[in-house]
């Protein structure tokens, strides 16, 4: 029978795949980052569980503690480089629903060519 | 290797690391776009000159590893063949960029970009460079972060003059951001599974017979990290975008940079997996990612030969040719490893040639489509003779590297017992000649449209002309005399694989004649036994 740790580590592992669901998907974009800053949470969540399993190790510093840091500083990175983009993104298409509505459904959304592209290229 | 205590040896390597980054900190902060391009170029050159101090004798067979002073020794970064390889022609990309690809946009009657520009080409040399040589799992993927990161921002950079940018660079930042997701959770697993904390451990526990399957399932989610990171198709859509609609100016380091990097990556894991992981790559494992990427790779070589848009044409035909590499280093042979390293060298070297020359091609007027080239031939000799040469290296002409590098990755697959990839080899330099055919035919043999010819400013200028001919001449020589750089990846390769048995050929394939495994000899004095001997010999 799984222990609680295993089963809040399989939960762990649940939520970065649903983030990664999310930031996969073709929905509004905000809600894509959503998804990113998700999965890093489920990641980082994922090391502290494994952290209070495991203990720390001879050294004083826990092998688990760097990576986690560096997935807390890469988290914010993409939240704000995200954000930044969508905001110039705002202010390209009026709104972040008409960028949404350009480019929802479709994967050739991003393509240069094609009539989509050629109306979004208009300065 | 040499002792633990950090000498001179460890803290150069160090140096060669953090001066990029140093650069961008002082680029950022300076005034007028004339000194921001003088002292990047000054930061890249250094960062040339000590990458080659620190990595030429690691190329001489003398490996270097840094690690902490402390009791313990963790391991730092690895300057082997491999990364010295790495290292040096990250650095190289760093000073193409920075001079010639800011050069293109740098110039009294060119468009202005922002000083960030120099200081992302910066940033981002650093972390490919980064990515290649560091043994830590969390610098890792803070090197991964900050290159995804980087490439979003230089796709943004001029999203003023090009709206289809915003989206682009959307779409880096949420793969960024799932690249980093997956190779995370492979390496959190994998660091939880072993109890250690950088790549050799978890190397070590995963080449421990028997395999752990739970171990070998999570290093699955870091070879899927740095497929999607190089670019290979399938994933290759916000690769291709980035590279198509981003700066000019960024162009050499967003395609051609991240794509060696993830394949670098690739071939380390892969490598450095050795037996264990190369009998199960051998296995399903590698039969099913090799399908898929050849599958796609065909899929994208044929939509490059119909593309109408000039970059994007030639930016899916690199991530076709990418992806041949990487498929070749799928197939978990040491021959496979080898052919895919060189292949993805020779990538480089062809698509850096072509962004330059799309880039300073653009930079003289609205270049979007291939009707725009019609008599740029006679317009702009220059950036026209280099991107024919990287067009004619694309599809493998004779006398170019394209041609070695095809021809190593067809030896290759017939070794690997992998038959079908080499049609596909063959079925991407066909799909190759369909699409430079259509850019020679309208560069050569179409007469410059009417409404143009007033307005005909100047070809590259010498900034960006010299590098984008040296390539170019670079393609050319390698094609005619490959043997120094196919020397320096069996070395590569063969740094990779040390400490393990090497990677196995398929048990059920009869190894084919020793004429086809012909191995030219290695200039590096490695250990014999180390090097990995070839399948059959």
């Amino acid at each position: 029978m799984p222990n609680l740790l295993q089963l809040a580590s399989a939960g762990m592992v649940a939520l970065v795949f649903a983030g990664l669901a999310l930031a996969l998907s073709r929905l509004h974009p905000l809600k894509r980052l959503a998804g990113i800053v998700l999965g890093h949470l489920g990641l980082v969540l994922l090391l502290a569980v494994r952290m209070g399993g495991t203990g720390a190790d001879g050294g004083g510093t826990h092998p688990m503690l760097a990576p986690a840091l560096v997935l807390v500083a890469s988290m914010f990175a993409f939240a704000v480089a995200g954000i930044a983009v969508l905001m110039r993104t705002q202010e390209a298409y009026g709104s972040l629903d008409a960028y949404a509505i350009a480019h929802a459904d479709s994967p050739q959304a991003f393509q240069p060519s094609g009539p989509r592209a050629a109306r979004s290229d208009r300065p | 290797m040499r002792p633990a205590a950090l000498d001179l040896f460890q803290i150069l390597p160090l140096m060669a690391l953090a001066l990029p980054f140093l650069g961008a900190a002082i680029v950022s902060a300076l005034p007028g776009m004339r000194t921001v391009w003088a002292v990047a170029i000054a930061f890249a050159l250094a960062t040339l000159a000590l990458a080659l101090v620190v990595a030429l004798p690691a190329l001489g067979g003398a490996p270097v590893l840094v690690q902490s002073p402390t009791a313990g020794g963790v391991p730092w970064l690895r300057l082997d063949t491999y990364g010295a390889l790495g290292l040096i022609v990250a650095a190289a990309l760093g000073l193409i960029a920075c001079t010639a690809g800011l050069g293109v946009s740098v110039g009294p009657d060119r468009i202005q970009v922002s000083p960030f520009v120099a200081a992302l080409l910066l940033v981002l040399s650093g972390a490919l460079a980064g990515l290649v040589v560091i043994e830590g799992a969390a610098a890792l993927l803070g090197f991964g972060a900050m290159a995804t990161l980087a490439v979003a921002g230089l796709v943004v950079a001029d999203a003023n003059a090009r709206r289809p940018a915003l989206p682009a660079a959307f779409e880096v930042i949420v793969w960024g951001g799932t690249l980093t997701l997956l190779a995370g959770l492979g390496l959190v697993l994998a660091l939880a599974l072993t109890s250690s904390v950088d790549l050799g451990g978890v190397v070590a526990a995963a080449t421990r017979a028997p395999p752990d399957p739970s171990l070998l399932g999570a290093l699955a989610l870091v070879v899927v990290g740095a497929l999607a990171l190089s670019g290979t198709p399938p994933g290759h859509s916000w690769a291709v975008n980035a590279a198509t609609l981003g700066a000019p100016a960024g162009a050499v380091l967003v395609g051609p940079g991240l794509q060696l990097a993830g394949l670098f990556i690739l071939a380390k894991l892969v490598g450095t997996l050795g037996t264990v992981g190369g009998a199960v790559l051998a296995g399903w494992m590698g039969l099913v990612l090799g399908s898929v990427i050849a599958v796609a790779v065909v899929l994208v070589a044929i939509q490059a030969a119909m593309d109408e848009d000039v970059r994007r044409m030639l930016g899916l035909l690199a991530a076709a040719q990418g992806g041949l590499a990487a498929l070749l280093i799928v197939s978990g042979t040491d021959a496979g490893l080898r052919a895919g390293l060189f292949q993805a060298l020779a990538v480089c070297l062809v698509a850096a040639t072509a962004a330059l020359a799309t880039a300073s091609l653009a930079a003289r007027g609205h270049v979007r489509t291939l009707d725009d080239l019609d008599g740029m031939g006679a317009e702009a000799p220059i950036s026209t003779l280099a991107l024919l040469l990287a067009g004619l290296a694309v599809i493998g002409m004779p006398l170019t590297v394209g041609f070695v590098a095809k021809w190593r990755l067809i030896e290759a697959a017939l070794i690997s017992g992998w038959w079908w990839a080499a049609a596909v080899v063959v079925v991407v330099a066909l799909a190759g000649i369909i699409a430079v055919g259509r850019m020679v035919d309208r560069l050569l043999l179409r007469p410059l449209p009417a409404a143009r010819s007033a307005a005909a400013p100047e070809d590259a200028a010498a900034s960006t002309a010299l590098p984008m001919l040296a390539l170019a001449g670079l393609s050319v020589l390698l094609g005619i005399d490959a043997t120094g750089l196919w020397d320096l990846v069996v070395a590569a390769s063969a740094s990779l694989t040390e400490g393990t048995e090497g990677l196995s050929a398929p048990a059920s394939i009869p190894v084919p004649a020793p004429a086809l495994a012909e191995t030219p000899p290695t200039m590096v004095p490695a250990d014999p036994a180390a090097s990995g001997a070839e399948p059959g010999q």
